[in-house]
Order: C-alpha cells, then structure tokens, then sequence
C-alpha cells in the first residue's frame, strides 16, 4: 500500500517531468536546422575544433558547424568582397587578422552578457577591446635539433651564431611569424616596434646561415625532418610536432620575452545566427572547447582552465611566470610596418 | 534569298564565339581593369582604395631592387625556355615522325605530368632534391661527393623544375608544326646532297620555326609568371616577380602595389614575346620571300 506522503511526491515528479519535458527537448533542438559556416585553418587543427566545440554543440542543441578550410587572408578577401551576404558566420583569425576585422568593421563585439565564459579569459589576452573571443596563442620561439646544434641555443639572436652556416630556417617574409622573429631580434638587441634596425643588422649578420625561408609551416617541418636545417624560429606548436615524428627538437624560451599570436573567434555582422553563434563561442572558451586544440597542436590557452599535466608538461605557457614572458604588440603599428619590414628583409636575404 | 544566306555567314560565327567573349569579358577584361585601377590607387591596403596615383609604378622603377627582380625573372624565363627547346625540339621532332598509333602512349607520357597538380610536384622536388634525396644518394654512392649537396633553395634547382614543368608545352608545340612538314621535303633535300646537320638547320628548323616560337613564348610567359616554384623550391631566396605579387597581394593584402607589379610583368612580358614574334615573323616572310624568287 503507497503512503499518501510517497503518492505526493511520485505524483508531483512526474508531473513537473512531464510539464518539463517539451522545454527541455526545446532546448536540445534549440539550434536545430542551422549551420553555421566557419572559416577553417584546415587539418588538425579544424578536426580538433570539430572535436571539442562542434560535435557537443550538435548533441546538446542540433547545431551544426561547417568548417571552410582555407588561407586566412583570402578568407578575409572572399568577406569583405561579399559584405551584404558574408559566406561565414563565425570568423577565426589571428591578432593580425584583427586589426583588419575591425578596421573593415566586419565583426560584431562580444560581452560577457552573450558569452558568459568571457570573463574566464586570461588578462592581456583579449588584445582588441571587446571585439574577438581568444581561444588558442601560439608562440615564435627558436628551435634546434639537438643531436646537432651542441652549445644550446638561449636567444632569437642565436640565429646569427657562426657555427649554424648553411643550416638555419626561418619564416618567409610578410607572414606573421617572420614580422614577430623581427620584433624578438630587435627586443633583444635594444630595438622595439618603433625601431627595428637591430633586427635587420642579426639578419644580415644570419643571412649566410638562413639555408631558406619557408613559405609554409609544412615546409619548414619537412626541412627539419630531411635534416636540411639544425635550427630555426618556429612555432611552438609545430615544433611539437617534430618531438612527436622522433626528432629531437629543443624548444628555446627566450628570457627577454616571447613573441606570441592569439587566434580568435570572431560573430560576422549580418550573420543570420547570431545566438548560434554565440554558443559557438560559449563552447570554445569552456574547458572542453579550449583545450581541444592544444590537446592536438598544443597551442597555448587563454583562460583559466586547469591544465591536465600532460599538457602543462607540453605546453609554452603553462604557469604565471611563462605567461608573464609573453611580450605584448602593437598590431596596428605592426601591421602598417609590414610592407616596409618585408620589403626590407628580402632585400636583406637575396643581396 | 542571298541575303538570309548572308547575314547567317555573319551571324552564326558570331554567336559561336559569343560565349567565349561573353567568358572573356566577364572574367577575365573586366577583373584586369579592376586591377588596373587599383594599381594607380596612392594607398598601400587593399581598404583605402581612393584617387588616382602612379605612386606604385614610381615606387617600383625607383628602387634598383625591384627593377634587378624583373630582370632575373626575365633572365630566368629565358634560361629556362631556351632548355625546354634544346631538350623538346628532338623528342616533338621524333613524337612527330611516329606513326599515330606509335606517338599515342608518348604523348600521354609526356602530358602526364600536366595532369599532377604543381603543389604535389614542387614537393616531390623537394624529396628528389633534398640532402636525403635520390640525387644526393647517386652523388654519395658513385663517389662524386663525399659529403651530401646543398641543392634546394637555390636558381639552379627553380629553373631545374621549371624546365620539368613547362616541358611539355614546348614538345607539343614542336610536335604540332614538324607533323606538318612533309617528310618528303628532308628526303628531297637529302637527293640533292643536303647532308643531315644541312638538312636539319636549312629544311627542318625554319619549317618548324613558328612551332618553335609558339612554344618558346608559351614556356617563357609561364616561366616569368611562376611563383609557386620559386617560393618552394628557392626558398624565397631566388627572386622572381610572380612570388614576390603574391606575397604583396596574399599576406600582405597590399593590393595597389601588387596590382601595379603585376601590370609591368604583364606588359614587359606581352614586349618580350611581341618583340620575339615580330622576328620570328620577319624572318618567316625573309625566307618565305627567298624561296618565292
């Protein structure tokens, strides 16, 4: 015989389940039908996006989310050219990137009331105001592979050093990593943003060491893995990834600061979704959706999210004192010295 | 009744070629012009595009820097269409005294490499090439080095896999113009004492030479307008013109100072390959001239 007290309770459960029940199915189809389109970076790092930000996304709400593989800035050209009817919803784009964005005025802000986990960001990572949503940073550091290169090499000066003749790689000119190279060797050199003529004398001074400059991250690997080259700058990510294929490549933390790029997610003005889109962004900075691209490329993270120790044990920043190591830029300048700077250095590097 | 028959000998090659001008015009005239017009824009972003300004073009013949590219990548083009034509003249000569069937399979193997895409090529050079690649190997095991070579990243290792790439062009091109030359000419100078070399230089080559012309300005013109090879393969350290457009356009987004590069390439390249069929021309209608009297 059921007491009257259980009878209630039973009674009143299964009430609120049952009134509950189309809300709760109305919040899993919240987003159901909709795509939203992304311009990807490709390869691994698209995939461990699809991992840790689209696929929970699409089981908890329906949505759904394309990614675009592609090179950023013809991204950002298709964007511009197609202002009224913009081919992505969400833009990813790294700090250079945008400075662009906002000048184009192409992007939507981004507040804590939209995307609650803002707040969890690290301070000095959000770079542009409340434009953009930083999710990954990755670092220009010096490289070499050890079983060659004996007295370590401690700086981005060490590029220039005699004994590296004929076996040095760095970053092709015009590309991000090859301006911010610029920026460490002038940092160490007594120079700055305002004055890089130090960095272009270590330049000349490596000009005889530099083998190549490679055009593209997968040329640079395959450079080190053909033992082309013994040393280089490169990203730390990547370099990583060479630890990974068995070549034992030493990643060098220079003392006087690091040079570093953040990738962001950015809600397109004039999407179709933005609540979507929103999400998308919520996903992204919660624990499962930051730590899916440094758990594939281990790129730094840019919130408070404890890190699991195999990743602290990989990863550039993985305390306050390596964060504080992070140098900060001034993107716009940089980017209005980016033609002259490139145009400087390749003059250098074919003399 | 002669009128419809005529206005139709009018109409109907004007409605055949109207898709390919309609083609043209739409995609290929009008984005021309709209890089013509953001080569005289003062700016230096593709965002700031207002005025007018030969600044770009001033910037460019200023520095001797600029003006030292154009010339090597002219230098380069010329190097390379000039291998293409001492190692495709023989093989489009020989393709085009093969019987039809026989000529079939070596046609698809010498086109086959058009069917690869660049990037896969440019990164099998880079293997080929390599201080672990085959020619290191061959150089180390027959003694010739003792040491692996430094072969990437250099001219030499660009205008090798230019001449790889364009090849074909120019064997095709030979091969089209010598299967018109009736054998029975070479066999008619051979009857009157022509020995094989005076055969060849009197006969042969003039006969063949707008197969020769046609293949050398097509190799040329892709030569000097390659970028993906020189920046893979030289390492951005061999200059040439294309790479260099790319980079202002692409990571730069400085789309003025592309554009007005872009145009001096287009219009020194259209002065190389005018000049070089002028000649070709008047040289045609010397001889043609000299056989007519």
């Amino acid at each position: 015989m059921i007491k009257r007290r259980t009878f209630l309770k039973v009674a009143a459960t299964a009430t609120a389940g049952a009134l509950a029940a189309p809300y709760v199915h109305a919040e899993s189809k919240k987003f159901s039908g909709i795509t939203l389109r992304v311009n990807g970076y490709g390869g691994l790092y698209d995939e461990a996006l699809k991992k840790s930000v689209a696929a929970p996304l699409e089981e908890r709400y329906g949505l759904k989310v394309q990614f675009i593989a592609g090179t950023t800035s013809a991204d950002f050209v298709k964007l511009i050219a197609n202002r009224d009817n913009p081919p992505y919803d969400l833009f990813m784009g790294d700090s250079p990137n945008m400075v662009e964005l906002t000048k184009a005025g192409m992007i939507e802000e981004i507040r804590a009331s939209e995307v609650p986990n803002v707040k969890r960001i690290l301070p000095d990572f959000r770079e542009f105001g409340h434009y953009g949503v930083p999710f990954s940073v990755a670092s220009v550091i010096p490289v070499y592979n050890s079983k060659y290169i004996k007295p370590p090499i401690a700086s981005y000066s060490d590029i220039a050093r005699p004994d590296l003749v004929g076996r040095a790689v760095v970053m092709a000119p015009a590309t991000y990593g090859s301006l911010l190279t610029l920026l460490g060797l002038a940092d160490e050199n007594g120079g700055s943003i305002e004055n890089v003529e130090p960095a272009f004398k270590i330049m000349s001074a490596a000009k005889t060491n530099i083998v190549a400059l490679a055009q593209t991250n997968v040329a640079e690997i395959q450079m080190f893995q053909n033992e082309e080259v013994y040393a280089g700058i490169f990203w730390d990510g990547r370099a990583h990834e060479l630890r990974t294929k068995g070549l034992p490549i030493v990643t060098v933390v220079p003392p006087k600061g690091v040079y570093s790029v953040t990738t962001y997610i950015n809600v397109v003005k004039g999407n179709k979704y933005p609540e979507a889109a929103y999400a998308y962004a919520e996903q992204l900075l919660s624990d499962e959706g930051v730590l899916g691209v440094p758990r594939a490329l281990r790129y730094g993270v840019t919130t408070d999210v404890t890190l699991p120790e195999e990743l602290r044990r990989d990863l550039l920043f993985n305390s306050q004192g390596r964060i504080a190591l992070k140098k900060k830029v001034d993107w716009e300048k940089l980017i209005a010295n980016r033609s002259a700077w490139t145009e400087e250095l390749n003059k250098i590097i074919r003399s | 009744m002669e009128e419809p028959l005529a206005s139709r000998r009018v109409l109907t090659p004007a409605l055949l070629l109207a898709p390919m001008i309609l083609l043209l015009v739409l995609f290929l005239i009008v984005p021309t012009f709209g890089l013509l017009r953001a080569s005289f824009l003062s700016e230096s972003h593709l965002l700031d595009g207002s005025g007018f300004s030969l600044k770009q073009y001033i910037r460019f013949f200023s520095d001797s820097y600029y003006s030292s590219v154009l010339f090597e990548t002219f230098v380069d083009g010329i190097i390379v269409s000039l291998i293409c034509l001492g190692i495709g003249f023989p093989t489009g000569y020989s393709l085009a005294r093969l019987s039809p069937p026989a000529r079939r399979w070596r046609i698809i193997i010498v086109i086959m490499p058009l069917t690869l895409s660049l990037v896969v090529i440019v990164f099998g050079w880079l293997i080929i090439l390599g201080r672990n690649g085959v020619i290191n190997a061959l150089l180390l095991s027959s003694g010739i080095a003792s040491s692996p070579k430094q072969l990437l990243f250099s001219r030499p290792a660009v205008i090798t896999v230019l001449v790889q790439q364009f090849l074909p062009f120019m064997i095709l091109s030979v091969m089209s113009v010598v299967t018109q030359i009736d054998p029975v000419l070479e066999h008619a100078a051979a009857n009157l004492r022509a020995n094989r070399f005076a055969t060849f230089r009197k006969v042969v080559i003039p006969l063949a030479l707008p197969g020769i012309f046609a293949g050398f300005n097509l190799v040329f013109v892709l030569s000097i307008s390659a970028f993906i090879t020189p920046r893979l393969i030289g390492g951005n350290r061999v200059a040439m013109l294309g790479s260099l457009i790319y980079e202002r356009i692409m990571a730069e987004l400085n789309w003025p100072s592309g554009a007005a590069m872009a145009f001096i390439l287009l219009v020194s390249g259209l002065g190389v390959t005018a000049t070089l069929n002028a000649l070709a021309a008047s040289r045609l209608v010397r001889k043609g001239g000299r056989y007519a009297r």
